[in-house]
């Protein structure tokens, strides 16, 4: 395979990495949780966009659509019946409870929806050709969606009263609540958007990984990986970590058997927090239970 | 805006707030009249800022009631702010990382208020305190204390309240500073804005309140008028070094 094509799929998986590792991200800066379940949220967006391509729904934006809100609503549940019962207790009792929700929603969808991959339409089939370069339309979305969630979330946290509130709220709960923001509130919606950003790359990188499978805790530690790697507090640093990662993977694997290919990026890792232990573009400030 | 009632503005019956078994306040009767300031001192542990966060409406009472304008307190603490009370937290609690700017117009989010009265207010708490109108855009983790504490009172003035609680204002702060902050707390109180003030410099909070309560052991011990306080023999022992 040519440098060039490596590249292109490089930057794919580090796209879908990216999807993930802006909802660790996000809820890790808005609550200082991480969320282990976040790649499993993905798969699980997969197989509801399935479900409606089973029941005769054959456009796929429209799909991405109704995974997206439900991904919202499901997120509010998430916050209500995971995130608000142990927080109390720490956040050591919350990451405990997102690696059990993970493992529920793993099995859970082997139950209902059997434990293989399965196939699932594109939104286009058509590829792009740039001179030697061929670019699948799938993968240019993909692209399109991480670099417009990535606007969106900088534009929501920065400009925005509610993102203005969602990062007081995150900073200092107590004063958050002496100005009158409601940080429950805030909370839910930083889990909603965790939520509804998985839900919809499910049904974006499901033409790519397929629906459903066991690909939720290899996304949840790619994804991890990536936001760490890039600074897990910074977006800007979560998505050129992310990438960074889908491109070394791609290019590794082409040279050396893919079995070395872990091992490897993950010792590469453990050598930057070494030298930059906030990650690439890590904050100077990092929320850390 | 809340409506003005007879009867006092801000009032604790019975305020009992534990910590586990530890009993943090065990029934405290305090109240503070419309246009009036009044301070609580006490030492370390006596249950101060379990106190002011009661009387912000930020933590619940195990028992007895608070009422705020002859109303219950809500039981939401981001709703303490719309019934007309503004706190400033001990150790200023600012939203680090953020600018002055950010952190004053943080002060009025919870009315979605235009941005032409937002830029009113901005003046008004630039003008108390002319110091931040130099330092709008700079980062409040970059300041001194005193300037921090400014932007912490500021930021609780920019939701016009009828009530201010100050939990130790003048704590780490030159002698200095604390007397540029406590010159606009006595201009705003001559202005009509009802003060609550916890603080340990007793003589610092008479110049500045009408009454006192001091407090030990989560309990009032006494309370009256600042003449009263200053008679009083455990006060005049254990706070003005008589």
């Amino acid at each position: 395979m040519r440098i060039i094509d490596l590249l292109v799929s490089g930057l794919t998986l580090g796209a879908i990495y990216a999807l993930v590792a802006l909802g660790f991200h996000l809820v890790y800066r808005m609550t200082g949780v991480l969320d282990f379940a976040q790649g499993d949220k993905v798969i699980i967006g997969g197989l509801l966009g399935l479900t409606l391509v089973r029941q005769g729904l054959d456009t796929i934006l429209l799909v991405a659509l109704l995974v997206l809100i439900a991904g919202l609503l499901l997120g509010i549940a998430y916050d209500a019946l995971v995130i608000l019962p142990t927080q109390n207790n720490g956040h050591i009792a919350t990451i405990a409870a997102t690696v059990g929700i993970m493992l529920v929603f793993a099995n859970g969808g082997h139950l209902i929806w059997g434990p293989d991959g399965k196939p699932f339409p594109p939104v286009h089939r058509g590829v792009l050709e740039i001179g030697e370069m061929r670019i699948g339309y799938q993968d240019l979305l993909i692209w399109v969606v991480v670099i417009g969630v990535a606007i969106g979330l900088a534009l929501l946290l920065g400009r925005s009263r509610v993102g203005r509130g969602m990062v007081a709220a995150a900073t200092d709960p107590l004063a958050a609540q002496a100005v009158g923001i409601n940080v429950s509130r805030m909370r839910a919606i930083a889990f909603a958007l965790a939520f509804g950003l998985a839900a919809l790359a499910g049904v974006l990188v499901a033409p790519i990984t397929l629906a459903g499978g066991t690909l939720g805790t290899a996304l949840t530690l790619k994804g991890f990986t990536g936001a760490v790697l890039g600074g897990l507090a910074s977006t800007r640093g979560v998505i050129v970590g992310a990438v960074l990662l889908g491109v070394i993977e791609s290019e590794l694997a082409a040279v050396i058997p893919n079995s070395y290919v872990d091992p490897i990026v993950l010792i590469a890792l453990i050598i930057v927090l070494l030298v930059m232990p906030n990650g690439l573009f890590g904050l100077r400030r990092q929320r850390l239970a | 805006m809340a409506r003005a009632q007879e009867g006092p503005l801000l009032e604790l019956s019975g305020a009992v707030y534990r910590y586990g078994a530890i009993s943090a306040l065990k029934g405290v009767d305090l109240h503070v009249n419309r246009g009036e300031a009044v301070c609580v001192i006490g030492p370390n542990g006596a249950g101060k800022t379990t106190l002011a966060r009661l009387a912000g409406g930020l933590y619940r009472p195990a028992g007895g009631t608070i009422r705020v304008n002859g109303e219950p307190m809500p039981r939401q603490p981001h709703e303490a702010v719309a019934r007309g009370i503004g706190s400033v937290l001990e150790g200023r609690h600012l939203f680090v990382e953020q600018t002055v700017q950010t952190n004053l117009e943080l002060g009025c989010y919870h009315g979605n208020v235009p941005k032409a009265v937002v830029e009113e207010r901005l003046e008004k708490v630039m003008d108390l305190f002319p110091v931040l109108r130099k330092r709008a855009s700079q980062e409040t983790s970059t300041m001194s204390g005193g300037e921090q504490q400014m932007v912490a009172v500021g930021r609780a003035l920019m939701a016009e309240p009828e009530i201010l609680i100050l939990d130790e204002p003048s704590m780490g702060l030159s002698p200095k500073i604390t007397g540029e902050v406590f010159d606009a707390l006595e201009a705003l109180r001559k202005g009509g804005l009802s003060i609550l003030l916890i603080e340990q410099n007793a003589p610092l909070a008479f110049e500045l309140a009408d009454r006192g309560y001091l407090l030990r052991q989560g309990e009032v011990v006494v309370e009256g008028n600042i003449d009263e306080l200053t008679e009083d023999e455990v006060v005049r022992s254990a706070y003005l070094g008589a």
